[in-house]
């Protein structure tokens, strides 16, 4: 592992100058120091394990309507990138009423990182030490385990971030996460099932999985002789995970401003006010949350993290900004504007998504479902604003309000705005979920997200899956 | 558009001993590209990402260092001392032929930016004429990859590949209905024809105006090339290196084996000029060209890298692609191609009274890629009425499992070949033709 760069205090300075000879409405300069270690195995072995350094940086220019956007390796020749993004940025034809940025006040921090247990100072050997242990137990489970895979990371980045309005920031931090995932082979078939973990503090989440290592090489040896669901309508309960996943498709991505500006039709049904859900519904997004994947103290622009509640009571409240979208809705940036690295320029994304919990108990949610389904687990989701889809890792028949069978192939659909309505219990089970995967959006994927939740009770869900 | 050049760069900063096996690439990728969307300030944008790697195999260990700033001298010896703890391999290294390769000079002029503004403004007043709720999006682009590798054998080629990148779409949302379309041209030389995508972009807008109730039940549906992409998701999953090594693939002993429907040739093709992955050799150093998958049916080759395929016994093929530029190689297609079949899209809406064409798929990747079941929310779905469209459906989730629909399921391979570019979730680029599969399952809620 190399050695990390040291804080140098006159980084920003030197960035300071650049931004504040620049003629333009914006200016952003932002520089990175990013440490990635990955390692992957199969069973007993080790795959792949890369180490890979990146620095860079970029800058984004707002002139007149336009933005340039310029990103570079190395940190040579800043002056010459911040030229050319003036340049691309002034060279384009703006638009008669230029949108501008939201105002803010000067933000001047630096940020140390603080951990639980570094993963920088694990050793690589321990970590494939680690994932090799979990193939072997899973291994030990059932003879028709056939495979195991093992995936973790770890990326440590340093960032320097200065703008012409007066901010200037220097931070650390970290993102980890992984997962293992287990195969199941007969003669007939081939089932899987994961363990994932994540973490923006602690490599103490990848120790003492052998539990739930095993509960996914049963289940996947389960699943391998589970019918497929039959397509249709049916009464769903959604563990805490997949609820957070739900969440994070069927509404966050809705609550992105970037998506409703623009957008005469979308701006009208999105208005704050809007009775969205149940009484006792209440989702917010927050970049608070230490240790969470999802912990972001302050975005990449610069704006501090607040937490911003977006259905209360049942109610439409809020949205999610960044300086732009923030300034042409009339509303305060919440710090929500993310890039994923110095490639990509920060758009509107999540941080830690939240449903609060409710009062119904695990054992009331399934109460008077004559046949329904009971998802567990997540292989992850995806929306259009309009429609979702989750993938649910396993899911179980329910009938006369019993768990009964395990089905395969669950994938729960919907549209956003009746299916928010059909919630019709918020469990009391609040868990904090962190797995290992990330978000999508843009091109930028995967980026560091999570979602935290009770379970769920909706009706009327739509269920994918082949008629026989 | 791919550039030639006398002399290839050299890497005279690495050298190799006798024994010593390796390689060193050295990657340059940038783009150039405008982005105009509806609501938002325009964005000119120009990236440049600069990637050293070195690969070394020690005592049959793998040790990989990559850095966009160390000296090449440093990356060697950071890979030599990652291969004392590196994982196992039996990668080893092509012998590059000497002749000349096409090479190294950037296609690139400042000329070329105002041809891309002109298209993406050009495009973007067409959509924005479409309906006045219309919230067009359109970025147009050049990319350009020039790589540099040398390996142990003495071997050294560099070669520049670029092309230009028309993405365009929006959307009208008209109370809870969001009404979306997208489409996708690549382009070797030139920007590809912004007024014909704009033109197909009015017929599909012109398409979903009208909304479509249908019942729940089996269709004859034709898939078009955005959701062809998820359906081969499945196939290399079964056909490439990991699951394979694993021992994970059902089609680990089916080679000359007829696997899928023989209405249906898959290729891996490096050398088609406007793909993303063209290009005489993968990222790995093998030579390159066009290889059946699957022939008729008949699965033909696997997908391997240079590790994969010496531990399963097979000739490497140059299908080692990097999934970013600082990523290690890994058992990757090419451009992934499936051959067109001879009837025009708008015969085989004839085919049946009554089908219905797919062309978005919310969430339409398997739950269990080995086992191919898919399930997606239709976001782009449409009802055709003996030959004419009549309007968009919705509500409706479209389920197949993906060996019975490329197998006994497909009736028509479509003529009309367009690409689907490789979104976050994909491993290639894809160029497909229609496809009509029968008897797929749709529940629809009304």
């Amino acid at each position: 592992m190399s050695v990390r760069h040291p804080v140098d205090e006159g980084i920003l300075s030197s960035l300071n100058a650049f931004a504040a000879r620049a003629d333009v409405d914006e200016v952003e300069i932002r520089l990175e120091f990013n440490e990635t270690s990955q390692i992957d195995t199969l069973n007993d072995r080790v795959l792949h394990q890369t180490h890979v350094v990146d620095v860079g940086g970029n800058v984004r220019v707002f002139a007149n309507g336009v933005v340039g956007f310029v990103h570079f390796d190395g940190w040579d020749d800043i002056g010459r990138h911040v030229d050319e993004a003036i340049l691309l940025a002034k060279w384009g034809q703006g638009q008669a009423s230029p949108f501008r940025m939201a105002d803010t006040r000067p933000v001047r921090m630096i940020q140390r990182l603080e951990t639980r247990e570094d993963p920088l100072a694990v050793s690589l050997e321990n970590k494939v030490a680690l994932l090799l242990h979990y193939a072997e137990v899973a291994r030990s489970i059932h003879p028709l385990i056939k495979s195991t895979t093992g995936r973790y990371f770890d990326r440590y980045r340093h960032l320097w971030f200065v703008n012409n309005r007066g901010t200037a920031i220097e931070q650390e931090k970290l993102d980890l996460g992984g997962n293992i995932l287990v195969i199941a082979r007969d003669r007939t078939g081939i089932a899987q099932r994961g363990v994932s973990f994540g973490s923006s503090n602690d490599f103490g989440v990848v120790r003492g999985l052998d539990d739930a290592v095993c509960e996914a090489a049963v289940t996947a040896v389960a699943l391998l002789d589970a019918p497929e669901i039959v397509g249709g309508e049916y009464t769903v309960v959604v563990d805490p995970h997949l609820a957070g996943v739900f969440a994070h498709e069927a509404f966050g991505h809705l609550s992105e401003a970037d998506g409703q500006v623009g957008d005469p039709g979308l701006l009208a049904e999105m208005q704050i006010g809007r009775h969205f859900g149940p009484a006792n519904l209440h989702i917010y997004d927050t970049g608070r949350d230490l240790g969470s994947r999802g912990y972001l103290p302050v975005d990449d622009e610069g704006i501090p993290a607040t937490d911003i509640d977006l259905i209360k009571d049942g109610i439409l409240v809020g949205r999610l900004h960044s300086r732009e979208t923030a300034a042409q809705l009339g509303e305060l940036p919440t710090g929500n504007a993310r890039a994923l690295h110095y490639r990509f320029p920060p758009i509107v994304r999540m941080r830690n998504t939240v449903i609060a919990p409710g009062n119904t108990s695990f054992e009331d949610l399934f109460q008077g479902i004559e046949k329904g389904i009971y998802a567990k687990g997540s292989h992850g989701g995806q929306t259009n604003g309009e429609l979702f889809t989750f993938l649910a890792a396993e899911a179980y028949l329910i009938e006369n309000g019993q768990i009964t069978r395990p089905l395969r192939n669950a994938v729960l659909t919907g549209n956003v705005f009746s299916t928010l309505a059909q919630i019709t219990a918020v469990g009391n089970d609040f868990t904090r979920y962190e797995g290992g995967g990330g978000c999508g959006k843009a091109g930028q994927m995967p980026l560091p997200v999570s979602h935290h939740a009770p379970s769920l009770r909706i009706e009327r869900c739509l269920v994918g899956g082949r008629n026989r | 558009m791919m550039g030639f050049a006398k002399e290839p760069r050299p890497l005279d900063q690495v050298t190799w001993r006798n024994g010593e096996i390796g390689d060193a690439t050295d990657i340059h990728r940038q783009v150039w590209s405008v982005e105009i969307k509806g609501g938002q300030n325009p964005m000119v944008r120009h990236g440049s990402e600069k990637v050293r790697a070195v690969r070394v195999v020690k005592e049959g260990r793998l040790g990989y260092a990559t850095s966009r700033t160390q000296p090449w001298i440093q990356l060697k010896q950071e890979a030599m001392i990652a291969a004392s703890h590196g994982p196992e391999t039996k990668m080893d290294e092509p012998v590059i032929s000497s002749r000349k390769v096409p090479v190294a000079e950037s296609q690139w002029c400042s000329a070329m930016f105002q041809q891309i503004y002109d298209a993406a403004s050009a495009l973007y007043d067409d959509l924005e004429n479409l309906d006045h709720e219309f919230r067009p999006s359109v970025m147009v682009a050049y990319h350009e990859t020039a790589t540099n590798l040398s390996n142990s054998t003495g071997g050294h080629a560099a070669w520049t590949h670029g092309y230009w990148d028309v993405s365009a779409g929006g959307r009208k949302v008209s109370g809870t209905d969001f009404h979306g379309i997208a489409e996708t041209r690549l382009g070797a030389d030139a920007i590809p024809d912004v007024n014909q995508v704009g033109q197909d972009l009015a017929k599909r807008f012109l398409w979903g105006q009208n909304l479509q109730s249908v019942d729940s039940g089996k269709y004859p549906i034709v898939f078009l090339p955005p959701v062809t992409m998820g359906l081969l998701a499945s196939v290399l999953a079964r056909l490439s290196g990991p699951a394979l090594i694993a021992g994970n693939s059902p089609w680990e002993d089916q080679r000359e084996q007829p696997v899928l429907s023989s209405l249906l040739s898959i290729l891996s093709d490096a050398v088609i000029p406007d793909g993303p992955r063209t290009g005489p050799f993968d990222d790995e150093g093998t030579a390159t060209g066009t290889w059946p998958l699957i022939e008729q049916g008949v699965l033909k080759n696997f997908v391997l890298d240079r590790d994969a395929a010496r531990r399963l016994g097979f000739e490497p093929l140059g299908m080692g692609y990097r999934a970013s530029p600082n990523a290690l190689p890994m058992s990757l297609p090419a451009n992934l191609v499936i051959s067109p079949g001879m009837a025009p899209l708008a015969e085989m809406l004839t085919r049946f009274p009554r089908l219905l064409i797919l062309n978005g798929w919310i969430g339409g990747r398997p739950t269990n890629p080995l086992r191919g079941d898919i399930s997606g929310n239709a976001s782009d779905l449409y009802y055709v009425d003996h030959g004419f469209v009549t309007g968009r459906v919705k509500n409706a989730v479209v389920s197949v499992n993906v060996f019975d629909a490329l197998s006994h399921q497909l009736l028509e391979v479509g003529q009309e070949v367009t690409w689907a570019t490789q979104g976050m979730m994909q491993a290639a680029p894809g160029k497909f033709p229609p496809l009509l599969i029968d008897q797929v399952d749709v529940a629809v809620r009304h």
